[in-house]
């Protein structure tokens, strides 16, 4: 009986600092704000950080704007680039009158060889060509330098391109020796309450990260884990419920159980550890950019807990120093719409480069009209942690940047498909998965070796 | 001899898995017996080597890193027959724990979740200010020191009682959970200190857990928290009723006996209500006019042109301040009717989720708070101190409230005048400025204060969104007067109305005083039952009326 006396373990703790502010709409107008107002300061402040590159780079080269293109001269032109695509998806077709001419499969993926890419800014815009720039790289809204000469028919021939680069970074604060290690666990995809998800999955899960399962070895792991973040698609509601009718009592049940269940999830992680939700496309938020964060009355179990925080889409905080940045995947889900990448972390290496985690809003992602700023831009500083949610797969890259900037990048998979969570250490971003699985005990599994299995 | 609770416990176990078929997992052990789960891993450990003999089916949860790079911490739930091969795919020493028993293994293992579920969910729904093994993780090997839980309640219209909550509410969450779990159970290393612990383990032997055994699962909570003795209690007062008690917990336990009661008062009123509501809108107005039924109107005006006749003559009588009674009744029939539709599709409303009843209750409730001893509330519900008004009159009132949407009434006024407008336009005017006479009148009735009706969403504790008429009271405070249930602003000004419109009316006029002295605070759906039942005879007539235009 004495092994049964168990020391609680304390849980590592860590600084949060939240800086979610500039995501936050704190009123809402639509009072016919156009988009301009959005690219406009994109190309203002990108401009900025690349007028030292420029200078850096070219010396010797004059900074032009496209109204002041000499033909025949070599010039540096910063501006917006607009992608100009035949698949790309247009609202008037639906109104065209040959309508069944075009194909009924809609493609994911609406790249073609025929691309090219238009470059704007305030005075005017210009075709861009030539070999050293590939349009299936590059999306609409992506603000860079380009480096040529004009030529005939108003295009431009590129040379060079320049992107912003990766944003300053701090320092990452070094592990002191007497200090444990600490990790923040992200997770995203939960969908509880969908018919496909394992309940027993998410529920391991939270007793691991708890500390109710496994050995003492194990809980000494989950009490290095400071803070939980779950980026997205939380909770899977019966669509089919909604068809702009009232709801019967039956179907508001149906729609609110999934929600309840996540509060009973979260009510258990909250009660022992600090918690962040994002909300996702498929969660019960605004559906364009920024999310706003789910509302509290929502979860009225996990909202009693001083560790539970309903944050932004995206979602941007500090902890012990190191700066976390990252979405629920949107922003990279639309980038492989319009744009081509081996991998999902080349897309997040991109927007890091490009300096904005979301170019395609407003264009092709939904994007609130902002008209005093671009929240989307990656600034003040370079988070040493950026994440993405709901991808296919786990993946994950350190990046290094010329100054000794160090990025990790992180493809956090769906859970429900996965049951994967990812572990993101605090002091040397090392990062690993936690994979939860109870494949083994399903009855096909076992069968070959106990096939009579009594009542 | 420290065997003995453990092997009880082994021995309930044994009967839950072969006679109940259940699936026993260490976490639903840790809860239902209190105690910690590595705890509870070990005595299902030993549950399973003592029974060897059962062919009972044990889970495993065996974690560990992978060999394969790139390295991964792997959790995988495995049945027996696996046990070896999962061991030997992860690095050495990987941990390796029972994570439930059961007499077969589920064809889909979320039914090894659906027990713990379950439980979990019971834990869950219990009130907001019970501290239970789901809301501290005591139970946990890992403790946080950054938890705080604290009850807010988050309804809009927060008012100065509700904001005391929070402090009140504090307190049976800080109640120190050492005493707590020592009597529940002794064994059990709680978290308060490492001193307690060695009388802890001396202590082992004794009996809490098989007093557990004794009780079903409603009795954990009991086994939880012993102190609050009224929990139980608690737990058989209807589901709407917890929500109730969490919106009155701020005094925690002590609050928790006076539902009960006001449950009791709210059935005894209810109905109360609803018929003295009904026949104090007949009294009103049946009284009142000579000719109460719509019947006699619908003969009256039957010619078309007579209807816009009618109205003038209506506006003049108003205007002139000495219309009879066969004038009123038009409006009065009408705006009953009308309002008894507004008042039920909102109840509709309300019904979908309890919520009328609920309010009901609330209200109800917070008339009877007075009557207990231990009561905080004569502070915080300074001058709502009603318990004291005679049942039948606040429900009279409820009824009166109940016809007196004013707008709803201009509306009509408008509606008709829409119909008159096709006869006579030339009417139309006048008969406009008929109706914002009667829209202005009332508001301006109290001195000056101008009311106005204002839709107000609010989340209610069980987080659903309720929407409201409320009348406001310009100048006044919106929290103060979101504070009070809707219906109580409207109530003043109703019969305002009346007066001002039917000074000739004896009846009414005695009628009147009585909401004065106690603007009384009553359900909305109440008055608008009453109304509903009032009008039910008139409504076949105007429509009859609208039919022959």
């Amino acid at each position: 009986m004495e092994d049964m006396d168990v020391d609680m373990l304390p849980r590592v703790q860590a600084t949060y600092v939240s800086h979610n502010e500039k995501f936050e709409l704190k009123k809402q107008k639509y009072k016919g704000q156009q988009y301009s107002q959005l690219y406009f300061f994109r190309l203002t402040f990108t401009r900025q950080y690349l007028n030292p590159r420029i200078k850096e780079r070219w010396p010797s080269y004059i900074v032009t704007n496209i109204l002041g293109l000499d033909e025949g001269k070599v010039c540096v032109v910063i501006g917006t680039l607009y992608k100009q695509m035949k698949l790309k998806p247009n609202i008037l077709d639906e109104y065209s009158k040959e309508r069944s001419v075009g194909g009924l499969v809609v493609p994911s993926n609406f790249t073609d060889a025929e691309d090219y890419l238009i470059l704007e800014d305030e005075s005017g815009r210009v075709k861009l060509v030539g070999d050293c720039i590939s349009p299936a790289v590059y999306v609409t809204g992506v603000v860079v330098a380009v480096c040529g000469q004009p030529g005939k028919d108003g295009e431009f021939l590129v040379e060079e391109i320049l992107e912003p680069g990766l944003a300053p970074q701090p320092p990452l604060p070094t592990r002191k020796k007497s200090e444990s290690e600490k990790y923040v666990a992200f997770v995203s995809g939960l969908r509880c309450g969908g018919p496909e998800t394992n309940p027993l999955q998410v529920q391991l899960l939270v007793d691991h990260l708890t500390g109710h399962l496994g050995e003492e070895q194990e809980q000494s792991l989950s009490a290095q884990v400071v803070r939980t973040i779950i980026a997205g698609d939380s909770v899977q509601l019966q669509a089919q419920a909604l068809h702009g009718q009232p709801l019967s009592s039956k179907d508001q049940h149906k729609l609110i159980e999934p929600i309840k269940e996540l509060d009973l999830v979260l009510t258990q992680l909250a009660s022992a550890m600090p918690v962040d939700i994002m909300p996702g496309s498929k969660d019960p938020a605004n559906f364009s950019l920024p999310q706003q964060p789910l509302h509290k009355c929502l979860f009225p179990g996990a909202t009693a807990y001083s560790t539970f925080v309903s944050a932004t889409n995206p979602h941007q905080f500090e902890l012990d120093g190191v700066g976390f940045l990252g979405t629920s995947g949107q922003n990279i889900e639309d980038l492989d719409k319009y744009s081509l990448a081996d991998d999902p972390v080349d897309y997040m290496e991109r927007t890091l480069s490009w300096r904005h985690i979301a170019p395609t809003a407003p264009d092709t992602l939904g994007c609130y009209p902002f008209h005093d700023r671009d929240p989307f831009l990656i600034e003040p500083s370079c988070p040493h942690v950026y994440f993405c949610g709901n991808q296919d797969k786990f993946s994950t890259r350190l990046i290094r940047g010329p100054k000794g900037e160090m990025v990790r990048l992180v493809c956090i998979p769906r859970f429900a498909e996965t049951g994967t969570a990812v572990l993101v250490s605090l002091s040397t971003l090392e990062c690993h998965c936690v994979t939860l699985s109870t494949s083994l005990l399903e009855i096909s599994s076992i069968e070959d070796i106990k096939p009579d299995i009594k009542p | 001899m420290e065997e003995s609770p453990s092997s009880q416990v082994l021995f309930e176990i044994e009967g839950l898995i072969l006679d109940a078929l259940q699936v026993i997992s260490y976490k639903w052990l840790s809860r239902k017996f209190s105690i910690p789960s590595n705890m509870a891993k070990r005595l299902l450990e030993r549950f399973v080597s003592q029974n060897k003999q059962l062919d009972l089916e044990v889970v495993y949860a065996v974690s560990g890193w992978t060999k394969q790079e790139p390295q991964c911490y792997s959790v995988q739930l495995v049945p027996k027959s696996k046990l070896e091969d999962v061991k030997a795919s992860l690095k050495e020493n990987p941990s390796v724990h029972v994570y439930s028993v059961q007499r077969c293994l589920p064809k889909d293992p979320a039914q090894l979740w659906s027990a713990d579920f379950v439980q979990a969910v019971e834990l869950f729904n219990q009130p907001q200010d019970v501290n239970n093994s789901l809301r501290d993780n005591r139970f946990s090997a890992v403790s946080c020191t950054l938890v705080q839980r604290s009850l807010l309640r988050k309804t809009s219209g927060s008012t100065s009682s509700q904001q005391q909550i929070p402090v009140a509410a504090a307190k049976p969450i800080s109640t120190p959970r050492g005493p707590v779990q020592n009597a529940a159970q002794p064994s059990h290393i709680s978290r308060s200190t490492t001193a307690d612990r060695k009388p802890v383990k001396s202590e082992i032997p004794p009996v809490p857990p098989i007093s557990a055994l004794s009780h079903h699962a409603k009795d954990v909570i009991a086994d939880i928290k012993p102190v609050k003795t009224e929990i139980p209690s608690v737990q058989s007062v209807s589901p709407q009723h917890d929500a109730k008690d969490t919106a009155l917990g701020k005094n925690g336990s002590k609050i928790v006996v006076l539902p009960p009661a006001g449950k009791r008062k709210a059935m005894a009123s209810v109905p109360l209500g609803g018929a003295n509501g009904g026949s104090s809108i007949s009294n009103l107005w049946g009284k009142a006019a000579s000719k109460p039924s719509a019947t006699s109107h619908s003969k009256e005006l039957e010619p078309p042109v007579e209807v816009a006749g009618d109205a003038e003559a209506r506006i003049q009588a108003m205007e002139a301040d000495g219309f009879s009674d066969e004038d009123v009744d038009p409006y009065v029939s009408t705006r009953v009717k009308r309002t008894a539709g507004r008042r039920r599709m909102i109840v509709e409303d309300d019904d979908s989720g309890n919520e009328g009843a609920e309010e009901d209750e609330e209200m109800i409730v917070r008339l009877g708070t007075p009557d207990s001893p231990q009561d905080v509330k004569p502070l915080l519900w300074n001058g709502h101190d009603r318990s004291m008004v005679p049942k039948d009159q606040i429900s009279e009132v409820n009824a009166k409230s109940s016809t007196l949407e004013m707008k709803v009434s201009s509306n009509l006024v408008q509606d008709k005048n829409g119909l008159a407008s096709n006869i006579q336009p030339a009417m139309k005017d006048k008969v406009v400025q008929k109706s914002n006479v009667v829209e202005q009148d009332v508001p301006g009735f109290r001195a000056g204060i101008k009311r106005k009706k204002v839709m107000k969403t609010r989340i209610d504790e069980k987080g659903r969104e309720v929407t409201e008429v409320v009348w406001v009271t310009e100048g006044e405070d919106t929290a103060s007067a979101d504070e009070k249930p809707p219906l109580v602003t409207a109530k003043p000004s109703a019969p305002t109305n009346k007066e001002s419109d039917t000074k000739a009316s004896t009846e009414r006029t005695r009628a009147l005083p009585k909401p004065q002295p106690a603007p009384p605070k009553a359900p909305a759906s109440k008055g608008g039952k009453s109304a509903t039942k009032a009008t039910g005879k008139q409504q076949g007539s105007i429509m009859s009326f609208f039919k022959k235009q």
